[in-house]
């Protein structure tokens, strides 16, 4: 660990902080908006801010005056005084026209990339005019690199470039904007209906009036493509004749088979249900995620070249060692977690008729054999996320007549997403608040009910969350002639235990190195199997990367860290998104919100429940964008 | 909606933009990329105000105007920055006024003038610069772009064709012909930038200086689009367009943008002509007027009234067009009557 140098971040000024490092490589300098941190003694100040405005004009997109010509003044300024013109007054110069600039640009990277500048002046302003006026100068520029980031596609996992495709669809560029999101991400139709978007909430037009409806925007350009009933094509590598395996139609297999067909690799991916998409097909209800969408995008990666197999499961019909024998050179695994946990309450285990899983339930109403799911009036489901919020919700359209929920904590507490818990409370579901299932009440071998406890909340716990307390002597009985249980996933240990040279941690997941390869050399894995039950989009990041690290290992035969991998840890560090940041300007335009299907017209059928944007609707709504882009100067040790 | 802009109390209404709300209160101020008819996108900067308890100027263009806010367009700070924006602008651009064709007229030309602006750095040696463009109609000057995207925006978003784009980054962006194929030569770029880089081909520079603008109907077919016919030394040399008149609201096809030749071509016909064995010969009105109605007769005398047909022509009036058919139909005694503007 050494010692920073000098400091300034966020009108903190600091000398003598930790280092900054990710994977192996130490952090010699970064610039970017918040100011400057420099690690290395050996850092040229000059050149770090010359090699800084070199970035700002490689990233301005050239729309607005200011930052279009402004910053090509500055780095002209720069450009001379590394060719050692001009003296210490060029800095005054310089922070004059950074002030203008950053008050009048359109843009983020014009607003807050020439601050730097500023404050280096301000600060460093010494050490700067002594840098000046070092005339032996080495060239260095081939140590500096520069990233463009911003609050929402930091946040996203899979790192998507929100502002660019926003801006295509402001623009009225909506093929454009598809195929921005197509370079991460082979699903925008699925993931503009059912993403967590961490995007939203990391929008800075948030902190002056409400989010931008990133996700929405996202469908809108799908749903575009769909409506014209056009395909875009995507150019593949020519094909390496090296055959790899993908075990697990879902997020991020498909992902993953994307990538690696694009890469030219000749991809198989075995599935074990008749049908892809993973907990995307089988989790999500038809209500919010049409199947046909869903559809559309696995043809558009098989028409990459990539064989999907259904019906074949590892474990009972081929293992990892036939693979290798039918001459696959690698296998990715995106198992999923489609186990459910159990409650731990009297009764569960007895195969009462009438108590089911959530994850079962709702993969047989997506596969179409409601003659499997339980029969019955009256619904009680048990836990509080998306999953139990889906059955919920899955179930008036099955015929139940009346839906009861019953969560632990309070409405404020539930991990499932707000905007699903209002649209099923709309659909006349009944929540039961701070109530824990005690024990499922049976008649016959057939469940009648569901006995409850009320709970009160008590201390935070461990999640900050407070932890609910029994109210003794509290108990009553929901009359339900059908319990699901929905408290949580977990991998099917069953499979995931029996894979030779493949180790599972304490939590029955695969244990995977920082490249996603298991314990067993060119086998890789990600999505939930690694993480446990988690978001889609987090899924399609680790297929995506794993497919580059697959190339990387079948290509050179080795594993290393990709720059984008490299940055991840320290850009994370400097918190590209202030949630206490004033901006200093006007909002008031709120988002364009959402139409829906009346609540009691779309319960009675699995028609989407949500309406996608119109394109005048869509143009409007990411006019709202501020283009949070930031510019980030950087070199290692 | 009730607002103060500039220290007066002003009603605007419900849903405009800052701009929108000024401009309704002839409270000017500049700008440079916006147009009405498109959507704004609040780049050139220009129009930035400062709303009272918010540090930062917003682009009045983009910004929503709200009950009860406090606007200020013309402060000592806004107009330093709109100079020194202007400023940025013209390190680049030349300004080669007198050569220009547009001298005079010039958006930034006059901004220049009154904000009193000059570019931050000694300029480099200025090299005029023409590229091919989508249609041989306009002639494309890169060196005068300020890339302010009004030409990209017209063509995207009043014709639909997304022929041009910005292209590079930083000082390098410009407008580029992505899609030439595409052009159909309307001219609606040409129109919408505020500066020579677009400017008719077939005039040489400096040669619109003087002429006098005469507004008129297009005679080509029965849309009647309105604009002003530029008439300089008793010659038709160009057409301009005004966006707050007529149906067409400054937008033409290319045969009434470029098509004004005729007006001035030798080959017109501006006497009456009768052909005498087989030869065009110039007849006085009452001649040919006698000669046309005593053939009709004769015709029809001889034919029946249906083996006469009437041809009309939507470059004349609505009401010509009106006493054409009523002749043929009352006089003639046919409903043989068509018109030619089946474009």
């Amino acid at each position: 660990m050494g010692e920073a140098v000098y400091c300034y971040w966020n009108n903190k000024r600091v000398e003598g902080e930790g280092q900054l490092s990710y994977s192996d490589r130490e952090v010699a300098a970064v610039a970017g908006w918040g100011g400057i941190k420099v690690f290395d003694p050996e850092i040229d100040l000059l050149e770090l801010c010359h090699e800084y405005a070199k970035a700002i004009q490689r990233y301005s997109c050239g729309q607005c005056m200011p930052c279009r010509a402004g910053t090509s003044v500055i780095l002209e300024l720069f450009d001379k005084l590394m060719a050692g013109e001009g003296g210490p007054d060029t800095l005054d110069t310089i922070k004059n026209l950074s002030e203008t600039i950053s008050k009048t640009s359109m843009c983020q990277i014009g607003q807050s990339s020439p601050p730097v500048f500023i404050h280096i002046i301000e600060h460093f302003r010494e050490r700067l005019i002594k840098s000046i006026q070092d005339k032996k100068r080495k060239d260095n520029s081939g140590k500096f690199s520069s990233i463009l980031t911003a609050p929402c596609m930091q946040a996203c996992p899979i790192h998507l470039n929100i502002p660019k495709y926003v801006e295509e669809i402001k623009y009225g560029r909506f093929e454009k904007s598809l195929e921005v999101i197509r370079e991460r991400l082979p699903l925008p139709g699925v993931l503009g209906r059912v993403c967590v978007r961490p995007c939203e909430f990391n929008c800075r037009r948030g902190l002056i009036d409400e989010p931008v409806q990133i996700k929405h925007l996202k469908r809108f350009v799908a749903d575009f493509e769909v409506e014209r009933g056009k395909r875009q094509d995507t150019a593949c590598a020519p094909a390496k004749g090296i055959k790899v395996a993908v075990i697990g139609a879902g997020p991020a297999g498909l992902t993953c088979a994307k990538f690696l067909a694009q890469a030219g690799y000749e991809t198989t991916i075995f599935e074990m249900l008749p049908e892809s998409g993973g907990m995307a097909a089988v989790g999500i209800p038809d209500y919010r995620l049409p199947r046909e969408i869903l559809r559309r995008e696995v043809e558009d990666i098989q028409r990459l070249g990539v064989r999907i197999v259904y019906n074949t499961s590892l474990g009972a019909h081929f293992t990892l060692d036939d693979l290798e024998g039918q001459g696959f050179k690698a296998v990715f695994m995106g198992l999923g977690c489609h186990c459910h946990k159990s409650m731990g309450i009297e009764g569960e285990d007895k195969g009462y008729y009438g108590f089911v899983p959530g994850v079962y339930f709702l993969r047989n109403v997506n596969l179409g054999l409601l003659d499997e799911i339980p029969k019955g009036r009256k619904i009680a489901v048990v836990g509080g996320g998306n999953v139990a919020i889906d059955c919920v919700r899955t179930a008036s359209r099955v015929g139940f007549d009346e839906a009861h929920l019953v969560y632990r904590r309070s409405r404020k507490e539930m991990p499932a997403d707000a905007v699903e818990i209002n649209d099923a409370e709309a659909e006349g579901v009944q929540y039961h608040f701070l109530t824990a299932p005690k024990r499922i009440v049976a008649e016959n071998n057939k469940v009648v009910g569901l006995e409850c406890l009320r709970m009160e909340l008590g201390e935070p716990d461990a999640s900050g969350r407070r932890r609910p307390v029994e109210v003794p002597g509290s108990e009553f009985i929901i009359a339900a002639d059908v319990v699901v249980a929905a408290i949580g996933q977990e991998g099917d240990s069953g499979c995931f235990c029996n894979l030779p040279g493949v180790e599972i941690n304490k939590r029955g997941t695969f244990i995977v190195n920082e490249h996603f390869m298991t314990t067993r050399a060119g086998v890789f894995s990600g999505g939930d199997c690694v993480t446990g039950p988690d978001v889609l989009i987090r899924a399609c990041a680790h297929g995506r990367l794993s497919a580059m690290k697959i190339d990387k290992y079948l290509t050179s035969g080795k594993l290393e860290s990709f720059e984008e991998e490299n940055i991840e840890g320290f850009v994370k560090e400097l918190n590209v998104y202030d949630p206490a940041e004033d901006l200093q300007i006007p909002g008031g335009v709120k988002r364009l919100p959402i139409k829906h299907e009346p609540p009691l017209e779309r319960k009675k059928d699995f028609r989407e429940a949500e309406k996608g944007y119109t394109a005048q609707e869509a143009i409007s709504e990411a006019s709202r964008c501020l283009r949070c882009y930031r510019v980030v100067t950087y070199a290692y040790k | 909606m009730q607002m103060i802009i500039d220290g007066k109390t002003v009603i605007a209404e419900e849903g405009k933009t800052i701009l929108e709300a000024a401009r309704s209160n002839r409270v000017f101020i500049p700008t440079l990329c916006y147009l009405e008819k498109l959507l704004p996108i609040g780049s050139c900067r220009l129009c930035i105000v400062e709303i009272q308890g918010h540090e930062n100027p917003v682009t009045a263009c983009t910004t929503k105007a709200f009950d009860g806010m406090v606007i200020e367009t013309n402060t000592p700070r806004l107009r330093e920055m709109r100079k020194q924006t202007l400023g940025f602008i013209l390190q680049t651009h030349p300004m080669d006024c007198k050569l220009c064709d547009v001298a005079g007229r010039c958006q930034l030309e006059n901004l220049v003038k009154e904000y009193g602006a000059e570019p931050p750095m000694p300029k480099r040696a200025h090299k005029a610069e023409e590229r091919p463009y989508s249609t041989p109609a306009i002639r494309y000057r890169p060196d005068r772009c300020i890339a302010c995207s009004r030409c990209i925006r017209s063509c995207r978003e009043v014709v639909g064709r997304s022929v041009l784009d910005l292209s590079g980054n930083g000082i390098g962006a410009k407008m580029d012909i992505v899609a030439p194929e595409r052009c159909i030569s309307c001219g609606e770029c040409l129109s919408a930038c505020p500066v020579g880089a677009l400017t008719h081909a077939n005039l040489p520079d400096g040669v619109s200086e003087g002429a006098k603008k005469v507004a008129t109907v297009c005679a080509y077919c029965g849309v009647g689009c309105s604009f002003e016919l530029n008439v300089k030394d008793n010659k038709a040399i160009k057409v301009t367009t005004n966006d707050y008149v007529g149906a067409n609201k400054g937008s033409l096809c290319v045969k009434g943008r470029f098509g004004y030749g005729y007006v001035n071509s030798p080959e017109r016909l501006t006497v009456p002509m009768i052909k005498k064995q087989g030869v065009l010969k110039e007849a006085g009105w009452e001649e040919a007027i006698d000669y046309v109605a005593s053939r009709l007769a004769e015709i029809k005398g001889k034919h029946g009234a249906d083996s006469i047909a009437g041809l009309t022509s939507a470059k004349c009036t609505n009401e010509d067009n009106y006493v054409f058919q009523k002749f043929m139909r009352a006089v003639i005694g046919t409903n043989n009557i068509d018109h030619c503007a089946r474009l």
